[in-house]
C-alpha cells in the first residue's frame, strides 16, 4: 500500500496513506498533514464563526483531537471529510459557549427567533484591509446573520467547496437536507448582501 | 419570487462568497501545535481514549463491606438466642457485677454481700422469664430438667470465677497492706448442700469447723484462719465503726482498741485519733468486702460441682432404669448425661488450674 517509501512520508502521499503512516506511528506523516490542512481548516472555522482566535483555537483543537484519537479513523470516508467533521463539531460547541458566555449581544428578530450579532471583530478588519475590508466585511455579517444550520453548508459548499456528498458526510445529513439547507441559507444571504452590489 | 429570480440571487450570493479571500493560518500554528501536542502527551493524556475508571465494580464493593460491617455491627450483636448457654452468660455477667450501691462510706457489710447468690438465683429466674420458679433451699439436680438450671449457673461459675480471680488478687494485696488477715468466709449452720451459705446470719466465724464440710473453699479458708481474729469484731463493734461479721487480726485490732479503750484521755487529739482509727477500720473494711464476695462465690462454685455429681448420678441411674422402648427419652437422657459429664470434667480442669493460687 505504502509502495517504495513505507518509512518516509512525503507530500505527494494521498491523506489516508499518511494518516496510515501515522497510525504506525509516524509523526512526521502527521506533520504532513497539519500542512496540508491548516489553512482549509482556519478559514472554514472563520467563516463559520466570524473570529480568527477563535477560528484558529478550533483548527488547533481539530488536530490535537487527531492526533489523540488517531487510531479512530477508519479508512471508510476521507481524511478531509473525518478532519471537517471534527472542526464542524468544535466550531459548533464553540459558537454554543460564546451564546453561552456572552455578556452582551445586540439581538435582532429573524423569522427563525433570535440572531445575535457580534460585535466587529478587530483582527479581520485588520486581515481584510489589504483585500478590499468593507465588502468582506458585509459579507461576513452577512454570513454571521444566517442561522448556523445554514451557514454550516453553505461554507461548506460555497467556501470550501466541498461536494455534495462530503457535506453528507460531514454533517450526517441526507442530500436531500442539504440542498434544503444550502438553498435557505443563500437566499437569506442574498437577501442581506442585495445592496452590495450597489454599492460596489 | 420566481423560480429563477430566487435560483439567480442564490447564486449571486454563492458568487460572493466564493470571491472571498482564503483565511491563512497564522505562521507560528505548527510550533503552537506541537508545544500544545506534547504537553498533552507529557501529561501522559496524549495517547488512546480518556482512562476507564470501573465506577460499577467500585460501588459494589463498597455496598459489599458496608453491608458486612453493619451486619457485624449492628444486627450480629443485637441476636440473643432464646435459650442455651449464651442466656446463661448474660444472665450471670449481670450478678456478677454487684448492683447493691456501696454505701456512703464504703463500709458495706458482709450480710450484705451474702445475700448476693440469693439475688443471683432471683435474677436468673427473671431472665428465664416463665420457666418454673426454683425454691431457693431446695436440693438440685433431682430431676433432668434441673441440668438446664444448673447449666446456666455452671456457666455463671466460670465468669464469676474470673471476676473472683482478680477480687482475690485485689483482697490479697489489700490485706498485705492493711493487715487483714485471710478468714473463713462465714457459712450458715445447716445450710444444705447446693444452697449459698448466707454470711449475714452467721455470727462471724463461731464454728469455723462445723460449717467447713459444706465448702471445699471455707475448709481451706479456716484451716487459714488466725485463732485470735474470733475475738475481734466484738470490739470492733463496741467502737461503733465496723459491721458484724467482720474479723481482724492482731495488728488491726490493737489499732481498734487503743481507739475504743481510752475513755480517759479527753480532748480534741484523742477525737482525732478516734476518727482516723475509724477511717481505717472503713477501708480494711471495704477490702474485707470484697474478700467476702470472693469467698461466698467460690463457696458456690463448689456447691455447683456437687450438684453437677448428684446429677450425673440421677442421670445414670434413669438410664439405666429406663425402658429400651423409650428411645426419645433415652436419648435426651444419654445427652444431659454427656453434657454433665462435659460440665464435670471442666469444672475438675477449672479447680485443677486454680489449685496453684
Amino acid at each position: 500500500m505504502h509502495s517504495g517509501t513505507e518509512n518516509r512520508p512525503t507530500a505527494v502521499q494521498s491523506d489516508e496513506e499518511l494518516i496510515a503512516l501515522f497510525q504506525d506511528g509516524d509523526e512526521a506523516a502527521f506533520s504532513i498533514l497539519v500542512g496540508r490542512y491548516k489553512d482549509a481548516l482556519v478559514n472554514f472555522a472563520f467563516r463559520f464563526l466570524g473570529d480568527y482566535d477563535e477560528a484558529d483555537d478550533v483548527a488547533q483543537e481539530t488536530f490535537v483531537r487527531v492526533y489523540r484519537n488517531k487510531l479512530a479513523y477508519r479508512p471508510v470516508a476521507k481524511f478531509s471529510t473525518w478532519l471537517y467533521t471534527i472542526a464542524s463539531n468544535l466550531s459548533k460547541t464553540a459558537l454554543r459557549r460564546r451564546k453561552r458566555s456572552m455578556f452582551f449581544s445586540l439581538t435582532r428578530k429573524t423569522d427563525e427567533g433570535e440572531t445575535s450579532v457580534d460585535i466587529p471583530d478587530m483582527t479581520y478588519a485588520a486581515d481584510a484591509r489589504a483585500e478590499t475590508a468593507l465588502k468582506q466585511g458585509i459579507i461576513q455579517d452577512a454570513l454571521n446573520a444566517i442561522p448556523a444550520k445554514y451557514r454550516e453548508v453553505v461554507v461548506l459548499c460555497d467556501v470550501q467547496e466541498l461536494t455534495y456528498e462530503e457535506i453528507c458526510e460531514i454533517t450526517r445529513l441526507n442530500i436531500g437536507t442539504v440542498k434544503s439547507r444550502l438553498n435557505r441559507g443563500r437566499a437569506r444571504l442574498q437577501e442581506l448582501l442585495k445592496d452590495l452590489k450597489e454599492d460596489f | 419570487m420566481s423560480t429563477e429570480e430566487h435560483s439567480g440571487h442564490t447564486g449571486e450570493g454563492s458568487k460572493h462568497l466564493k470571491g472571498l479571500p482564503k483565511i491563512q493560518a497564522s505562521p507560528d500554528f505548527e510550533a503552537r501545535l506541537q508545544r500544545r501536542i506534547a504537553e498533552e502527551v507529557k501529561a501522559g493524556t496524549g495517547s488512546g481514549s480518556p482512562r476507564w475508571i470501573p465506577a460499577l465494580a467500585y460501588s459494589a464493593a463498597t455496598v459489599v463491606v458496608l453491608s458486612i460491617i453493619s451486619y457485624y455491627a449492628f444486627f450480629r450483636s443485637g441476636v440473643v438466642p432464646a435459650s442455651g448457654p449464651i442466656v446463661a452468660e448474660e444472665t450471670l455477667r449481670n450478678n456478677a457485677t454487684p448492683s447493691a450501691p456501696a454505701s456512703p462510706d464504703h463500709t458495706e457489710p458482709l450480710h450484705s454481700l451474702a445475700k448476693l447468690e440469693d439475688r443471683n438465683v432471683v435474677q436468673d429466674k427473671d431472665v428465664r422469664g416463665k420457666k418454673e420458679p426454683v425454691e431457693n433451699n431446695e436440693p438440685r439436680g433431682t430431676s433432668p430438667m434441673a441440668g438446664r438450671i444448673d447449666k446456666q449457673q455452671e456457666s455463671g461459675g466460670k465468669a464469676a470465677a474470673a471476676k473472683n480471680d482478680r477480687i482475690k488478687d485485689e483482697a490479697e494485696i489489700a490485706g498485705r497492706e492493711e493487715g487483714i488477715a485471710e478468714v473463713p468466709a462465714p457459712v450458715k449452720e445447716g445450710s444444705k448442700i447446693g444452697k449459698p451459705a448466707n454470711i449475714a446470719a452467721a455470727p462471724s466465724t463461731e464454728k469455723p469447723a462445723e460449717a467447713a464440710p459444706l465448702s471445699l473453699l471455707s475448709v481451706e479458708s479456716a484451716a487459714s484462719a488466725p485463732d485470735s481474729a474470733t475475738t475481734a469484731p466484738s470490739v470492733a463493734h463496741s467502737a461503733g465503726a465496723v459491721p458484724p461479721g467482720v474479723m481482724y487480726n492482731s495488728k488491726a485490732r490493737s489499732s481498734v482498741q487503743s481507739a475504743a479503750a481510752a475513755p480517759e484521755s479527753t480532748g480534741a487529739d484523742l477525737v482525732a485519733e478516734s476518727e482516723s482509727a475509724a477511717k481505717k477500720e472503713a477501708e480494711k473494711i471495704k477490702a474485707w468486702s470484697a474478700l467476702g464476695e470472693t469467698m461466698s462465690l467460690k463457696t458456690s462454685a463448689s456447691e455447683k460441682q456437687i450438684s453437677i455429681d448428684r446429677q450425673l448420678e440421677l442421670v445414670t441411674h434413669q438410664i439405666d432404669s429406663l425402658a429400651v422402648k423409650d428411645s426419645v427419652k433415652l436419648d435426651s437422657l444419654r445427652r444431659l448425661q454427656r453434657y454433665l459429664q462435659r460440665q464435670k470434667y471442666l469444672q475438675t480442669q477449672q479447680q485443677k488450674i486454680r489449685k496453684p493460687d
